[in-house]
């Protein structure tokens, strides 16, 4: 090609430019698109597989079930506090439960929104907590230990936990269960 | 020459007994500041950050260095104002030593849950102060600490023997039965009831508590810690006797 023919010639070269540039990032990006959506199938596979493995949802509160929160040592002391939510039918039930040092258990009484109770079971459900495992975390000063013990459709399940707040999980199921008895009203 | 590095030695031990080496406040730093819980606001995180600022000021303005010993400095890594179970106002993870003294801690934990009182006035009767957690966990940080499973200071263990701690002569009862670190990191309300460092600082205004004289000597006991208190210490009877016996050995041998 000669000098004189190039001005000439000049949208030609740039059009075939473009179109061989284009191509090359077209590649590049149907490769990025091809090993992106690999990746997504895959965990959408293992969201699936995960979704199927955990309850519904949607699954209706049972007629009666119960949780029970009991925390000690770190800066509670040694004193024992426990907090039990006992549904049964149409009777939502609260109740708190300090044991100190030296004197007597003193229980508190309340009686639970349904709105209360609903808030808590949908946490539940969301973290399926029937199967959440137990929880030790590193050790430190200042921090309870807590047991979680539920009762639903027969099945009773026990979780222990040191170093709560270390893990997200437990300490939401941990953080609801009080707050839905913060909830109630004193009978 | 010999002579004379021994009476220099031993006059230096006995002005070392009778008057403090001078020593400055030790140091405690933060790397960061921050908070896990969604609903605590940037005002509201650089207010607990001030606050917990001027607890590091009460106990830097309280301990200096140990006598001839090297500058202590805590660091801190995170200091985390998140949201924790009712009743917990605090905790400290991850301390660890250097050169025998408090060194690092990996985090301190500030609740920032329903009952605890961030504002200034009286505390009402259902929150705790967070400036007293926020001392509290401190008071951790610089040597309240019993090491297990690699957090906390041997120091501290080495005071301790069953629930008792030693303060040179003087038996303090520690909140925890043997092994029991969370206890042993604390004093036992039967000991000193509204202390700084009991397990639990409890609610309303009495949970306002500031660094005991009991907290710096026993701090001074275990790290030779300087504090404005006179506290129990071997350095006074133990480094007088030297310089008694070291003085009285030169002129044993000038006589001979």
């Amino acid at each position: 090609m000669s000098l004189s023919s190039f001005p000439s010639r000049l949208p030609a070269f740039l059009l075939g430019a473009c179109f061989c540039v284009g191509t090359a990032s077209g590649t590049v990006l149907s490769a990025d698109r091809t090993a992106s959506k690999g990746l997504l199938l895959e965990r959408d596979i293992t969201l699936q597989e995960a979704e199927r493995s955990k309850p519904d949802k949607n699954t209706p509160q049972p007629a009666k079930w119960k949780i029970i929160l009991t925390g000690s040592g770190g800066d509670l002391g040694t004193a024992v506090e426990s907090y039990e939510i006992s549904v049964a039918g149409v009777l939502q039930s609260g109740t708190f439960s300090q044991t100190p040092k030296t004197g007597k258990t003193q229980k508190k009484v309340v009686k639970l929104p349904e709105a209360a109770v609903a808030k808590l079971w949908t946490v539940v459900k969301d973290l399926d907590a029937m199967n959440l495992p137990d929880f030790k975390g590193k050790k430190g000063k200042d921090s309870p230990t807590y047991t979680i013990k539920l009762e639903v459709a027969g099945k009773t399940h026990v979780i222990r936990v040191e170093g709560y707040s270390q893990s997200e999980e437990h300490l939401k199921l941990i953080l609801a269960i009080q707050k839905c008895y913060t909830e109630g009203v004193p009978q | 020459m010999k002579r004379c590095a021994t009476l220099f030695l031993s006059l230096a031990l006995v002005l070392c007994s009778w008057q403090d080496c001078q020593a400055g406040p030790i140091s405690i730093v933060v790397n960061e500041y921050t908070s896990s819980d969604d609903s605590f606001t940037t005002g509201q995180l650089l207010a607990a950050k001030a606050t917990f600022e001027t607890q590091i000021a009460l106990w830097t303005g309280a301990l200096s260095d140990p006598k001839g010993g090297p500058h202590v400095t805590v660091t801190i890594s995170t200091v985390d104002f998140v949201s924790l179970a009712l009743g917990n106002g605090g905790s400290t993870v991850g301390a660890t030593a250097v050169g025998g003294l408090p060194g690092n801690v990996t985090k301190i934990k500030i609740s920032t849950n329903t009952d605890m009182f961030y504002d200034t006035g009286t505390v009402p009767k259902d929150q705790k102060s967070a400036a007293t957690v926020m001392l509290h966990e401190l008071g951790h940080a610089v040597g309240f600490n019993y090491l297990d499973s690699g957090d906390g200071y041997q120091k501290w263990n080495d005071r301790i023997t069953g629930n008792l701690f030693d303060m040179f002569g003087t038996n303090v009862t520690m909140a925890g039965a043997k092994d029991d670190a969370n206890g042993l990191s604390h004093i036992d309300t039967s000991y000193a009831a509204n202390d700084l460092m009991n397990l639990t600082i409890g609610y309303g205004p009495s949970s306002v508590r500031p660094i005991s004289q009991l907290d710096l000597c026993m701090l001074a006991a275990a790290y030779g810690y300087q504090t404005p208190y006179d506290c129990p210490e071997p350095g006074s009877m133990t480094l007088l006797g030297l310089g008694v016996a070291g003085m009285a050995g030169y002129g044993w041998r000038r006589r001979k």
